[in-house]
């Protein structure tokens, strides 16, 4: 009796592994990843003259960030979605920081529904113009008194931000209408986890190079490397 | 066999009975047709209704299982239906019903007993009232009143447990009662509940039950018939007048078969059943019950025989269907302003006519044909009492032969001379002009540093400059590609490709072949240097900068001279001759000419053109164009002499107008209609209307919309701008009568004083005199709708609790105005796209009630403003967090330090315990406002 109980445990406890390895693969899907490189002469950082609010907004020099690119090639700020990829968006809230007069980050993705968290430590006025066509545009003050503004991007679209009292501000929302995308960092890396199986169209956008695409087949448990190359437009 | 007497026994014998056969057949027959062509053949209208019956009960089905969809994922109502059901199945239950028979079983007993117990209370009652008689009536009669006494007590104790047993025993009924009735209820609340959520269903149900009529058996629907057709009429009361001028009611039949036009929901179903276009603008406003369809469409509106028939378009019908735009041309017999008739999504429903009638005015046609409504016009051709200081004259003759090869999209038309037609008519205007030209040129002399200027690369740069950024591309392109304001259609404008859309202003382009640089500096230095009153403005330039842009314009084009010229204009023949031909020609009638000061109208009157029957059109010898009035004005305006014949002739000169330009033209001068509408059915007319007519003529003349959206329509140059420095560019003009006093707006037209100095582009001076002034400035005002436009504050009455909160609020630790707006002569910080108006100037300029209005949300008032919304969102430490009052508050401020430049703020006033109130809110009327102000009429 006692050898009996012991063997179905033994047994009940295979399955049971069993069951929850193979649902772990399901859910895990694959990964992709690679990297976007800009095929031309990387441009070099240009500096943007503060004109204004110095003692707070010149404390760093400021860049002009249309488009970076590293040192091997890389572009950062680009946002890399998989076209087609089901799951669920998770609305998150997102945060968008004004410090020194500079967006941090300047590109932020989002599942579109999120809230942006708009902060504002600076302790001067600034506004977040936003240039929609999908979403209601806004033109809203954050002065010095309001260091915490709430804005909610319900349907996918990359939005341009400006402030209008600092003209050399300005930065994009992307809300995507997948769960499944990333922004390269400064070497023009990403990495998307979790994507289901699928042979997917996958989509790179950029401020200033506009859009690429590329196939890739993604299998449960496996990477694939998706790389990109973007020509300066027209 | 022998007959009756006297009857003939052959004729007797015959058998009449085929042919009474026959004949009874032949009457059957044409009894059936008469019933068949009567009610079958002579109203095709029936068979449109009972199509039209049988979409409209599919549609609505259609919406029935639709909101059924909509219902079953509701869960409220899901929720809802199955308790229902469960309550009724409940009901119908045996138990329940076991228990309801049980509850009815006691009630019937507790009745009894309550009843029994009640009787008992009214007899105890009874004999109480007797002994109490006794007991009185014992007192009387002196006998001993205490025995009944004790009786009267006993009998009170009686009743009170009577009373007791009475109330036990009614409450015990109620109960079994409440608990009946809560039973059943529970069924009629949820049935109610349902009803609600059902509603839209069952409207829908009942809607398509109208178009087929369910016929029902226990409550079920077992078949449909469908409606028996009926003919739709509406009379209008009073609306026509026959031949004796008596009121006649007019009778439209129209939606015997348009049986969807007034039902929304079939807007996607063929005709005749398609919702009406703009329904909310047109149906909602005009609902065909009462105004009926024909006084806009026109049509036969009682014929319901043929589709032909009843939209008029048959022989002798004087009024067919009018098709597309053609019906926009009705809107002006109801009402006054046509232009501001907008449907739902604020797009103008008269387009068409409100883009003709300003063709009508831009290209001039008042001036040659007489119009009511249209006699004091002003001429919009340049200037010709001293056109001989101004012209090339060899230009002169190859402009008058056709101005199109010169300048692809002039508006002068082309009048089709010969050459030597053109050299009279240039000999005319050139000697005409000769005298006093020539002392025009001598009071006007050439400024000494114009040749040098002119061959300087750096005047001609700086002129270039100037050019495009002063405001000039508002109106003018100096490149035959480009193009400035255009007049007319600018819908698919390809410059190169079409030689028909006009431009407003001319191009520039070769305009030194046409004149010299003396004439042009003098020119732009102030254009009333040369005429009396230029269409064109002053952008004010300095000497020198109308050296540099002098320079930069001589640079286009180059004379050519065409030799022999000189000696033909002198020619007396010629002079003499050309008049004629400009006496002729009508040329007066755009450009003032010496000579030419009283002569008329050369055109035929188009005051009621549109009511011109076809047999008074002439069509020439022209058989190929269908004799009707759309067609025979089409073809005048593509080819106005295209009627002429050998003995008939025909002045009107050649537009080169585009497709849609004539039939923007058609539907105005249609309009011009003799038809009037009675009084009570026309759209109520005010003033304010007239004030925006008028007013909208002027900003055609003057092209306003050069720079300036005005009615959402126009700002030509802010195409010029990059996206980020559209704040550069002219302001938009939309609500601007809300927004600036009429004071300041009067003066600012007739003198503009720059309220953003650091814009390149100036705000031209356009010398309007005070009327002109004034029929603008009661645009705006109109526009915005205020009543009355002038708003007083005393500044020196506000709260300064009011003044301190509204400078806190400004101050850099809150919204921080002066980080983007001008103090005095102090910029903001940053690059001037980043600049706002000085606020300085705001107290003398701005409505008051405006500015909390732009406070709340600027982007209502001007989308895409760089000025952003500090509301919702105000601090909660000033003025108790109350956004109105903050709002208030600022606005007292910007009044208050506009009106006390350099002063500091004023020591808590000496205010009474009630602060008083910053002047009326509350507008006033002009005798009351002249009262306040202490002006006596």
């Amino acid at each position: 009796m006692k050898r009996f109980a012991i063997v179905t445990t033994a047994c009940a406890a295979v399955a049971l592994g069993m069951t929850f390895g193979a649902g772990r693969a399901n859910a895990a899907g694959g990964t992709i990843s690679g990297t976007v490189k800009y095929d031309g002469t990387a441009p070099a950082a240009k500096t943007v003259e503060v004109t204004k609010d110095k003692e707070v907004c010149g404390l760093k020099p400021h860049f002009n960030e249309d488009l970076v690119v590293g040192s091997d090639g890389g572009v950062a700020n680009a946002v890399v979605v998989v076209k087609g990829a089901k799951g669920d968006l998770k609305p998150a809230t997102v945060t968008f920081d004004q410090k020194g007069c500079r967006y941090d980050p300047h590109v932020l993705a989002f599942p579109a529904g999120s809230t942006v968290k708009i902060m504002n430590d600076d302790g001067i006025l600034h506004n977040i113009h936003t240039y929609s066509t999908v979403n209601p545009s806004f033109n809203a003050a954050q002065p010095k008194f309001k260091k915490e503004m709430d804005k909610v991007i319900d349907k996918p679209e990359a939005i341009k931000v400006t402030c209008d009292a600092h003209g050399w501000m300005h930065g994009w929302w992307v809300a995507t209408d997948t769960p499944f995308f990333a922004v390269t960092d400064d070497k023009g890396n990403y990495t998307i986890k979790d994507v289901p199986a699928g042979n997917y169209t996958v989509e790179v956008w950029q401020e200033k190079l506009g859009t690429a695409d590329e196939k890739a087949d993604v299998k449960d448990g496996g990477s694939s490397s998706v790389n990109f190359s973007m020509k300066p437009k027209g | 066999m022998a007959g009756r007497p006297g009857l003939d026994p052959i004729e007797e014998g015959k058998s009449y009975s085929a042919l009474f056969v026959l004949m009874i057949a032949v009457l059957m027959v044409s009894a059936i047709w008469a019933i068949w062509d009567d009610n079958i053949s002579r109203r095709p209208w029936k068979e449109y209704q009972v199509e039209f019956d049988r979409l409209a009960y599919n549609k609505y089905m259609k919406d029935v299982a639709d909101e059924q969809k909509k219902l079953n994922d509701n869960p409220d109502y899901v929720k809802d239906e199955k308790e229902l059901a469960e309550a009724q199945h409940q009901l119908n239950s045996g138990e329940t019903q076991r228990k309801l028979d049980d509850f009815a079983a006691q009630e019937v007993k507790l009745k009894n007993i309550a009843d029994d117990k009640d009787q008992a209370v009214r007899f105890t009652k009874s004999m109480l009232t007797e002994r109490m008689y006794d007991y009185n009536h014992a007192i009387q009669v002196k006998a001993d009143p205490a025995p009944i006494w004790s009786d009267i007590q006993k009998l009170q104790k009686e009743l009170d447990g009577e009373n007791a047993a009475s109330d036990k025993a009614k409450k015990d009924l109620q109960d079994v009662k409440d608990q009946v009735d809560k039973i059943n209820s529970q069924v009629a609340d949820l049935t109610d509940k349902l009803k609600v959520l059902n509603k839209t269903r069952d409207d829908l149900t009942d809607k398509a039950d109208t178009y087929m009529i369910p016929i029902k058996f226990m409550g079920r629907v077992i078949a449909r018939y469908p409606k028996i057709p009926k003919i739709q009429q509406t009379a209008i009361d009073d609306f026509d007048r026959n031949a004796f001028d008596e009121a006649i009611a007019r009778v439209d039949r129209c939606q015997s078969c348009h049986m969807g036009a007034d039902k929304k929901g079939f807007e996607d179903a063929p005709q005749p059943f398609r919702t009406h276009s703009n329904f909310e603008a047109i149906i909602l406003k005009h609902p065909p019950e009462k105004t009926g369809c024909t006084p806009c469409h026109e049509g036969q509106g009682p014929a319901v025989n043929s589709v032909a028939m009843a939209h008029g378009e048959e022989e002798h019908w004087d009024h067919p269907l009018l098709q597309g735009e053609e019906m926009q041309s009705r809107c002006i017999t109801c009402h006054i302003d046509v232009g501001s008739l907008r449907n739902k999504d604020d797009q103008q429903i008269a387009i068409n006519w409100v883009n003709g009638e300003r063709d009508f005015q831009q290209l001039g046609c008042p001036a040659c044909h007489l119009v009511g409504g249209y006699e004091d016009m002003p001429k919009i051709g340049p200037f010709l009492k001293l056109a001989s200081a101004k012209l090339d004259p060899s230009w002169t003759v190859r402009w008058i032969t056709d101005p199109h090869i010169f300048r692809l999209h002039t508006r002068m038309p082309n009048f089709m001379f010969s050459t030597d037609q053109a050299t009279q008519v240039a000999a005319y205007i050139l000697n005409s002009s000769q005298k006093d030209g020539d002392e025009w040129t001598k009071a006007h002399p050439e400024p000494a540093e114009l040749q040098g200027a002119l061959s300087n690369a750096g005047m001609i740069e700086e002129g270039k400059g100037l050019f495009e950024s002063v405001g000039c591309k508002g109106c003018h392109a100096i490149d035959a590609d480009a193009y400035g304001t255009p007049v007319g259609s600018d819908t698919d404008f390809k410059p190169k490709e079409t030689r028909t859309t006009k431009d407003f202003a001319p191009n520039l382009d070769n305009i030194a072949e046409k004149t010299d640089p003396r004439w042009i500096w003098w020119w732009i230095k102030d254009p009333t240097n040369y005429a009396a009153h230029p269409a064109m403005p002053s952008l004010r330039l300095s000497d020198h900068e109308a050296l540099a842009l002098t320079s930069f314009l001589m640079t286009h084009g180059q004379k050519k001279e065409d030799p022999g010229i000189e000696v033909a204009l002198k020619d007396p023949a010629n002079i003499q001759k050309g008049e004629a031909l400009v006496r002729k020609y009508g040329c007066f009638g755009c450009h003032e000419i010496n000579g030419m000061e009283h002569e008329s109208r050369i055109g035929v009157e188009l005051t009621t053109e549109g009511s011109k029957h076809v047999d008074e059109l002439f069509f020439g010898n022209h058989t190929d164009i269908a004799e009707t009035w759309n067609a025979w004005i089409y073809n005048k305006l593509k080819n106005p002499r295209t009627y002429q014949t050998k003995d008939v002739e025909q002045v009107m000169p050649n537009f080169d107008l585009q497709d849609q330009d004539i039939k923007n033209l058609r539907t105005f001068i249609a309009s011009l209609h003799e038809g009037k509408v009675q009084e009570r059915y026309r759209a109520p007319g005010t003033a304010r209307q007239e004030q925006i007519v008028m007013g909208r003529r002027d900003v055609n003349y003057r092209n306003c919309v050069g720079c300036h959206i005005i009615e959402n329509r126009g700002g030509y140059i802010r195409r010029f701008y990059p996206p980020d420095q559209i704040n550069l560019a002219p302001p938009v003009l939309n609500g601007e009568g809300a927004k600036v006093q009429p004071e300041w707006l009067f003066s600012f037209l007739q003198s503009p004083t720059p309220i953003r100095p650091w814009l390149k582009v100036r705000m031209p001076t356009f010398h309007v005199d005070n009327h002109e002034g004034d029929t603008l400035v009661d645009y705006f005002t109109a526009m915005a709708d205020l009543q009355v436009p002038y708003v007083y504050l005393n500044t020196n009455l506000f709260p300064a609790v009011d003044l301190e909160a509204g400078a806190k609020l400004m101050s850099k630790d809150y919204f921080n105005c002066f980080s983007c707006h001008q103090q005095g002569d102090k910029h903001p910080e940053g690059p001037p796209e980043g600049w706002a108006p000085d606020l300085g100037l705001a107290h003398a300029r701005l409505n008051p009630d405006w500015i909390p209005l732009w406070l709340k949300d600027p982007q209502a008032i001007q989308p895409g403003t760089k000025m952003p919304s500090f509301y919702p969102g105000g601090p909660d430490d000033i003025l108790k967090g109350n956004e109105e009052a903050q709002r208030k508050a600022i606005r007292d401020y910007i009044f208050w330090f506009g009106a006390h430049p350099g002063q500091s703020l004023p020591a808590q006033v000496a205010s009474p315990a009630e602060p008083p109130k910053p002047a009326p809110a509350k507008k006033l009327k002009v005798s009351e406002r002249n009262k306040v102000s202490g002006i006596s009429s």
